[in-house]
């Protein structure tokens, strides 16, 4: 099988703190993982690992089948990024954004031309795509990265979050937009909360929790016949239950 | 309830502090090093400023002691204390403006959203002020004044003094608070702050250059007929300009003047007026903090603009990726309050020291200020640029992981970077130069052409060391900042400095010994053009080696622009 992402012993720690701890991952090319784990598991820092924002200590990495430390550029030629962090400047426009991407991936301008119109139409921001970033809101700051991330029509794409603050519209366009992208041979690794867009997009999952992989494959596999979400907090092991605590909330 | 809230609140200040410390824990050991080298400088101001706190206590108790005695030196010790009086009465006017453009953080919606009174924001921003530790510095002094008088024996005319001084501590607090709700209110708008931040740094830059302009050379003026301030008041407080009169230091001035003159009705007249004063900036501070709580803001600047064409920027020599960032960041830094500083602050410094000096020669220009002009105008090439020189990872926050994640080797983002900061320099110098030429004539043009390429090329000499700087030293600013929330790291800064001398001393040296060996003027700059080809070629070399140690930095840098 041919991985799009693929990692052995993937470890990356912040003074004592370790964040991502011996990470085995599997993503096969062309499917749509979906990436899952409590705040602070250690979902970002993988993907930043992923993405070479960070540099691990130990283990390998396998974009695409290239080596990031050797192969940074090629990698990042044939990928498309929403860190978890806001990456945009906030003192260009959206369009200039586009523009700067575009150039930097080396489009032709008539290609760059179209493709930033049609993203910008379709993510409803062409009404805004003069104005700066500093003056977007949070979903429109999250869509113009998503623009970011599709406008050199990358091979694979790394997604931090990326329904956060959208809204429903749009995010019924971006899911459609996703699964169609996946359907012609793109691979999509994608980090969300809302469980009920993993279980309706993703065929693989890998759940993390405090910097380990603790579950890993298909999604018939991972949930074997329960919700997601049972799944999810099996593997994550629950909290104790609400109703034997916090009696005093009436 | 509200009793209850004051030390959970005073609580919460002191957790701010103290996290600031701690924050950041997954920087590594040299960038805390870096943080705490900031801090270290604060703490030795603050310690610096203790003989002075002490001073101005004691000088407190002794003008106290000298009211109460009478006499000749009262009206000497009235002037003093009222000019000391002066100063925190400015701080805190000018104090919120130097944060108008950090301003915007609401860090109070959530105390907003929690059953805190209202009452108790109204408190907490009257003892904001007063809390201020350049305020508290003189509240000894104003305290100990009454004191002094007491211990004199002037028991009516200390009692009377210590309302004075209570009365002008109530209206610093008002107008510390209504300046500060004020500027609040300002800087919701981005557009708005920004502008009035944009103002006051020129304004500010203006500022110095003011006084030059009324000083006259050689030639001895006659004596004014007017007198100045001091002697006026000393002459008597009527005879000072109505809103020095009227200021809260004017108005506790007279009360001391009275006080110690043993005249009730004079003090009983100027304590009301104070009374009012802070009574009237209370209640316009109390509107203004009821707008700031039950208005929303729009944090909107500018309108939008047009949407620009695709076409793509060339430049001999440079891959399009490089121009690319080289636009993109030009464009980013023009955009922000400092860029805008930084490219017109040679042009309009060097107007001003052109027309001050012309003013002051009352004649042509002499050659040793036109060689200073000069001087200044290499100078600012490089060290105008520092805030986004010496601090390239961090300016650009986001737009920093984005570069991060494009396919960029980090020699063309370094290249790109040196570009668009270079663009500025030019801008910066060339119109810094064609002002000299116009309001300078004296100064010869070759000479003025060749102290600009100077600059350029010092700033391009240094980029290698401007990126290593930036790399080991990212400071997260505001750029719309006055003050040093938009500073690189004071050590970047600093050594920035210094190299901009050492890189300017090759140009120098070069074109001194073109002009005297030759005493040909046009070989100047052409001496100092070939001192830029050099420097280009040194930036070229070094650049290489800079990435590397850049590269090696990633981690931190990446941190730094998410914020962490």
């Amino acid at each position: 099988m041919q991985y799009a992402v693929q990692t052995t012993n993937l470890t990356k720690s912040f003074g004592d703190t370790v964040a991502v701890d011996h990470v085995d991952l599997a993503v096969p090319a062309g499917a749509f993982y979906g990436f899952l784990g409590p705040n602070g598991a250690g979902k970002s820092t993988t993907i930043k690992c992923l993405t070479g924002l960070l540099r691990q200590e130990q283990g390998t990495i396998r974009i695409l089948g290239l080596d990031p430390r050797s192969d940074d550029l090629d990698i990042k030629r044939q990928t498309g990024v929403i860190p978890e962090d806001e990456a945009l400047f906030e003192r260009l426009t959206g369009a200039e954004t586009l523009t700067l991407v575009a150039r930097v991936h080396g489009l032709a301008g008539s290609v760059a031309q179209q493709r930033r119109s049609e993203l910008l139409t379709l993510l409803g921001l062409d009404g805004a795509a003069g104005k700066l970033v500093v003056d977007y809101s949070h979903g429109m700051r999250k869509k113009l990265a998503l623009a970011v991330a599709l406008l050199p029509s990358p091979r694979l794409l790394f997604l931090d979050e990326p329904f956060e603050g959208i809204d429903p519209i749009a995010s019924h366009q971006i899911k459609e937009l996703l699964q169609r992208f996946v359907g012609r041979g793109g691979t999509v690794f994608l980090t969300s909360h809302i469980l009920e867009i993993i279980e309706r997009l993703a065929d693989h999952v890998g759940i993390i929790d405090r910097g380990r992989l603790v579950v890993q494959g298909t999604i018939a596999e991972v949930t074997a016949g329960r919700t997601l979400e049972d799944a999810f907090i099996t593997a994550v092991g629950a909290p104790p239950a609400a109703a034997r605590t916090l009696e005093w909330l009436g | 309830m509200k009793v209850r809230l004051l030390p959970t609140l005073a609580w919460l200040q002191w957790r701010l502090i103290v996290n600031r410390l701690r924050e950041g824990g997954k920087r590594d050991a040299m960038e805390k090093v870096s943080r705490v080298s900031e801090l270290v400088v604060l703490v030795i101001l603050g310690l610096l400023a203790l003989p002075v706190v002490l001073l101005l206590a004691i000088g407190g108790a002794v003008a106290g002691w000298m009211l109460a005695a009478g006499g000749a030196v009262v009206k000497g010790t009235v002037v003093a204390a009222s000019a000391v009086a002066a100063v925190p009465v400015m701080w805190v006017v000018l104090r919120p403006l130097f944060s108008v453009g950090e301003a915007r953080s609401g860090s109070t919606t959530l105390l907003r959203l929690l059953p805190v009174p209202r009452a108790v924001f109204r408190n907490l921003e009257l003892l904001r002020s007063l809390l201020d530790p350049v305020v508290l510095a003189f509240v000894p002094p104003l305290l100990l004044l009454p004191l002094g008088m007491l211990a004199r024996g002037a028991v009516t005319g200390g009692l009377l003094a210590l309302a004075a001084s209570v009365l002008l501590l109530a209206t610093v607090a008002a107008l510390g608070s209504t300046v500060s709700l004020a500027i609040q209110l300002v800087a919701r708008r981005r557009g708005r702050a920004e502008l009035v931040t944009f103002a006051l740094i020129v304004l500010l830059s203006v500022a110095g250059f003011l006084p030059q302009l009324f000083v006259h050379g050689s030639r001895p003026r006659p004596a004014a007929r007017s007198t100045t301030a001091i002697e006026r008041t000393i002459s008597g407080p009527s005879a000072l300009p109505l809103f020095i009169r009227y200021s809260p230091a004017g108005l506790y001035g007279t009360a001391l003047a009275r006080a110690a003159g043993r005249e009730p009705t004079g003090v009983a007249v100027a304590l009301g007026f104070l009374l009012l004063t802070a009574a009237l900036l209370t209640v316009v501070s109390q509107a203004l903090l009821n707008r700031l709580l039950t208005s929303s803001g729009s944090g909107g600047g500018g309108g939008s603009g047009g949407v620009e064409a695709t076409a793509t920027w060339r430049l001999p020599g440079f891959a399009v990726p490089t121009v690319a960032v080289a636009v993109a960041e030009a464009r980013a830094h023009m955009r922000t309050v400092r860029g805008k500083i930084a490219v017109l602050t040679p042009a309009l410094v060097l107007a001003l020291m052109s027309i001050a000096f012309r003013h002051q020669a009352e004649g042509p220009m002499p050659v040793r200020m036109g060689n200073m002009l000069l001087i200044f105008l290499a100078l600012f090439g490089s060290t105008g640029m520092a805030t986004f020189s010496v601090n390239q990872f961090a300016v650009l926050r986001g737009g920093q992981l984005l570069e991060g994640v494009l396919p960029l080797a980090v020699r063309g983002l370094l290249t790109g970077k040196l570009l668009a900061t270079t663009a500025m320099v030019i801008m910066a110098t060339v119109a810094g130069a064609i002002v000299l030429v116009v309001l300078g004539p004296e100064v010869r043009a070759p000479f003025v052409v060749a102290a600009a390429l100077a600059g350029i090329a010092a700033h391009v000499t240094l980029a290698p060391v401007a990126a290593v700087l930036s790399a080991l030293f990212p400071k997260p600013v505001e750029l719309s900042a006055i003050g040093r929330g938009a500073q690189p790291h004071g050590l970047a800064v600093l050594i920035n400095l210094l190299g901009t001398l050492v890189a300017l001393a090759p140009a120098v040296a070069l074109g001194a010994g073109a002009y005297l060996l030759t005493h040909r003027a046009w070989l100047v700059p052409a001496a100092v053009l070939g001192e830029l080809a050099l420097a280009i070629l040194f930036a070229r070399l070094a650049l290489p080696v800079a990435s590397r140690l850049v590269a090696s930095r990633g981690d931190n840098i990446t941190l730094v622009a998410s914020g962490h």
